[in-house]
């Protein structure tokens, strides 16, 4: 463990992998408000409750890998500590499956869905969601990866049989969406505590508008729609720091996905937020509370 | 006149690249690149586990190690399956 800052002063566990420019603009804003941050590599501790010394106030979870860091979060919760975001509000939103259960359950709006495990039933699914084409994506991932835009059956019955020869037992779990033709783009809005602070737009010629396939941010005002809806996806989910994926639809804007270890340090500049900032403020904030 | 201009002259060619020199020392830290073995040139705000790049090789890097201001580089880990946000 690597500590930066005052023994006296509110200290963030900062949980992390690999230290990405997110974790450096969180440890620089940290710097500025003069709050410790404890450097704790889940690679490396040993989470063995009868030795390990808790010396931080809140933690704050920024491991890239998302099994490393719920893990931690379990163990620290176990002791008392507040974490950010919780294991809780972890599982749901780390799944897109549970994530769409529990928008559907508080009547936020949300694109259509369902989860199968064979042909047969994804070929019913499909036609219930209105016919082709459809999205299929594993129900645990990230950054954009191994989505399929399905725009007719052949392509059904390939991915599903991908999927059940070379998929690990949960990619066999289908989950299938609605296929939405956006206007280019999507929305994303950052979610501290349950307000949107700042939101990009996600431009790209292709379906996939992830920045990390290649989507281009730029700013994107806060109007009162995102603002509702961002919140009230957020209190869905259980609350914390989040980045709804919004699409633009005919039937107003929809939540696609919530993520719940966002990544920001390219949406700073265009949007002239100190995402950073607001982390370690409601960092300091739960600490506080408790 | 020519006294001011000698002056001028020796702060050009000998003091300015000095003081360049002696900043950039301070402001930055080397490591050898594990793959192609070229010097990495890190700013003093690296991170240990920070993933940087190669400027010669192009391979990805992580910051394995920062230690009385040597820097132990290793090639960086793939993507695995659960990574994201």
């Amino acid at each position: 463990m690597r500590k930066i800052g005052d023994s006296n002063m509110i200290t963030i566990g900062l949980l992390h992998s690999t230290i990405r420019g997110d974790e450096k603009l969180i440890l620089e804003a940290a710097k500025k408000r003069k709050v410790g941050i404890k450097l704790i590599d889940v690679r490396t501790e040993i989470f063995n409750p009868l030795t390990y010394k808790i010396n931080f106030d809140v933690a704050l979870v920024r491991s890239v890998s998302i099994v490393k860091g719920t893990y931690a979060a379990n163990f620290f919760e176990t002791f008392g500590v507040s974490v950010v975001n919780s294991s809780s509000v972890t599982h749901i939103c780390e799944d897109k499956f549970y994530t769409s259960l529990y928008l559907l359950q508080k009547k936020v709006p949300t694109l259509k869905f369902a989860l199968v495990f064979n042909l047969e039933q994804a070929v019913q699914a499909v036609s219930e969601l209105g016919g082709f084409p459809v999205v299929i994506k594993p129900p645990l991932g990230s950054w954009g990866r191994l989505l399929a835009k399905v725009n007719d059956m052949d392509a059904l019955e390939a991915i599903i049989e991908h999927k059940d020869v070379l998929g690990s037992p949960q990619q066999k779990a289908i989950y299938i969406q609605e296929y939405i033709k956006k206007p280019g783009r999507d929305i994303r809005s950052f979610v501290v505590g349950g307000k949107a602070i700042c939101a990009i737009y996600r431009d790209s010629p292709h379906w996939i508008t992830n920045t990390a396939r290649g989507g281009k941010a730029s700013n994107c005002p806060v109007t009162k729609e995102i603002f509702r809806l961002s919140k009230a996806a957020s209190e869905a989910v259980g609350g914390g720091i989040l980045a709804m994926d919004i699409f633009e639809t005919d039937e107003g804007l929809k939540i696609n996905e919530i993520n719940h270890t966002m990544e920001f340090k390219n949406s700073e500049i265009p949007t002239g937020t100190s995402i950073s900032g607001a982390i370690v403020d409601y960092c300091v904030k739960v600490a506080k509370k408790t | 006149m020519f006294f001011v201009n000698k002056v001028k002259k020796i702060d050009l060619i000998i003091i300015e690249p000095i003081m360049k020199n002696v900043i950039y020392f301070i402001i930055t830290m080397k490591g050898i690149c594990s793959i192609c073995d070229a010097t990495v040139t890190l700013s003093k705000n690296t991170e240990e586990s920070e993933i940087i790049s190669c400027a010669d090789c192009k391979s990805r890097l992580v910051v394995q190690k920062i230690a009385k201001g040597k820097v132990i580089l290793e090639k960086a880990p793939v993507v695995e399956e659960d990574w994201g946000q």
